[in-house]
């Protein structure tokens, strides 16, 4: 090593050189401000004073007294977030982050959100590009068992039905532009609303990020907050589309899945997307490469980082760059609420088409189908398949539901990143 | 844009189920091909889950059994004995 070259007296004088160019340094920098003069103390006071929050609020600087006032609201907007995820705990692990970042991004005069701030570059880096959602969709493969959709494939259907969510919300959204004055969708904008039936988080991130990055806050927090509230949303619709008869039908056992068959299946997914849909491989692709990580057994340290400390840390940087969009001008409109309300339509046509799709296919097919697993087809795993699962122990203490809900309910999850794969064609299907 | 819009949904919606169509398809031959090795683990997994069974269970049946027998044998020696 050549640090152990090194006398005693060699050291002192590497110490004393370094002195000898820093104190010069520092003696200019002193020279050079002690030459200005302070402003006076009276003119001091007032120019900090302009540089308080307070000032900011009541006189921000487009001169408008409703742009601070709109600050405010959004500080509101962000506590009630973080009201509701640590007393309500809907969705916390992502309103907290989300919350907070909308906090962070309307303190005037703190330029966190502008191009130097820290959250600008986490926002740019993370999710512009469309990273963040990716690598969290990578983690949410590594937690998926496709199990129980590969032991009852025909399940998936009801993960394609539910998709019908996303697409008439789309018709939804674009007619509520037509009626509402004051709401101006265009096409991509309809395509991001609508992907909040996807139920699915990263999916809806990631769609809105590439189409219409404008509504991603008001979009994201619609999403996660109906996720949140979909042991509310769903019970109703599925208790008025289905008679106590149906909710007590019991499903043939489901066949074990080995190990091969579970490799084998990422890879013939991806195989699909590659040949049929190739703009949803980002998402599928990064989907069943966290899959074949979980199922292949070989590389246990990559699957357990990436369903817990690569996805956790992503989340916390994910929740704050969507937070950071919720500013006044971007939420505080009529357009936010036409999103939260197409939001809630979304996730009930979803959970309907479900639920009828699982009624049709109960008429037809051999083996005996509970109509309230089609409800899990929304994604929203494993929040839906636990409602169907709660519904059928209601009307059949004996009825286990759950392991059956799973399968539509991961088939979802393909379904919708299928859906945001066209919709991100648009682009390219625009005359 | 309405009209756009309808476009759009039939297209999506062909498109959705024709890709989880060909996935069911798939996923069968696939099954086909791979469930005999599925059929196999199972019964691995189910003959190695009965040998820990008895080999865990065995040694405190075994004494619990001999204890009984033992205890019963005694017993009947006993009346025997007092009869004589």
């Amino acid at each position: 090593m050549p640090a152990r070259k090194f006398s005693a007296g060699k050291v002192l004088g590497v110490g004393a050189l370094l002195m000898a160019i820093a104190v010069p340094v520092i003696a200019t920098a002193s020279v050079g401000t002690s030459g200005e003069e302070l402003a006076p103390m009276r003119a001091m006071i007032a120019e900090f004073a302009k540089t308080t929050g307070i000032f900011g609020f009541l006189f921000p600087a487009s001169g408008q007294l409703t742009d601070g006032l709109g600050g405010l609201l959004m500080i509101a907007v962000a506590l009630l977030m973080l009201y509701l995820a640590i007393g309500k705990q809907f969705e916390p692990l992502l309103l907290v982050p989300m919350g907070f970042g909308c906090l962070l991004a309307n303190i005037p005069f703190a330029g966190m959100t502008d191009p130097g701030g820290i959250i600008y570059y986490i926002y740019e880096v993370g999710i512009k590009t469309g990273i963040f959602p990716l690598v969290v969709f990578m983690g949410v493969g590594a937690m998926t068992d496709f199990g129980p959709m590969i032991a009852n494939p025909k399940t998936a259907l009801l993960g394609a039905a539910a998709q019908f969510g996303i697409f008439i919300t789309l018709i939804g959204a674009l007619v509520l532009s037509e009626l509402v004055p004051g709401i101006d969708f265009d096409l991509f904008d309809a395509a991001s609303i609508g992907i909040i039936g996807g139920a699915d988080g990263p999916t809806a991130i990631f769609l809105t990020s590439q189409l219409s990055p404008d509504l991603l806050g008001a979009i994201a927090v619609a999403a996660y907050s109906y996720m949140a509230l979909v042991p509310l949303i769903q019970p109703p619709i599925m208790r008025a589309l289905t008679n106590p008869e149906e909710r007590r039908i019991r499903m043939t056992q489901l066949r074990y899945v080995g190990r091969v068959e579970k490799i084998v299946f990422p890879i013939v997914v991806l195989g699909l997307c590659m040949l049929l849909l190739p703009s949803a491989s980002p998402l599928i692709g990064f989907f069943m490469f966290g899959n074949l990580m979980r199922e292949c057994g070989v590389v246990e340290r990559l699957s357990k980082t990436t369903q817990n400390a690569l996805i956790n840390t992503v989340t916390i940087f994910l929740g704050l760059g969507v937070g950071s969009r919720l500013s006044a001008d971007n939420f505080l409109n009529l357009e936010t609420l036409g999103i939260l309300l197409l939001g809630v339509f979304a996730f009930s046509i979803g959970t309907a088409s479900g639920v009828i799709m699982a009624k049709v296919m109960n008429r037809f097919s051999n083996d005996p189908i509970n109509p309230l697993i089609g409800s899990a087809g929304v994604s929203a795993v494993p929040m839906a398949a636990r409602v169907s699962q709660k519904l059928g122990i209601e009307a059949d203490p004996e009825n286990m539901l759950l392991m059956f809900a799973m399968g539509p309910n991961v088939a979802g999850v393909i379904g919708s990143a299928v859906a945001a794969g066209v919709l991100l064609t648009l682009k390219n299907l625009m005359v | 844009m309405i009209v756009a819009g309808m476009k759009l949904t039939v297209l999506g919606m062909v498109v959705v189920y024709c890709f989880l169509l060909l996935l069911i398809l798939s996923v069968k031959i696939s099954q086909r091909f791979l469930s005999a090795g599925s059929v196999r683990e199972l019964a691995e997994m189910e003959a190695g889950d009965l040998r820990r069974r008895r080999r865990a269970s065995p040694k405190t049946d075994d004494k619990s059994l001999v204890v009984v027998i033992s205890a019963a044998i005694a017993a009947h020696r006993a009346r025997m004995q007092k009869r004589k």
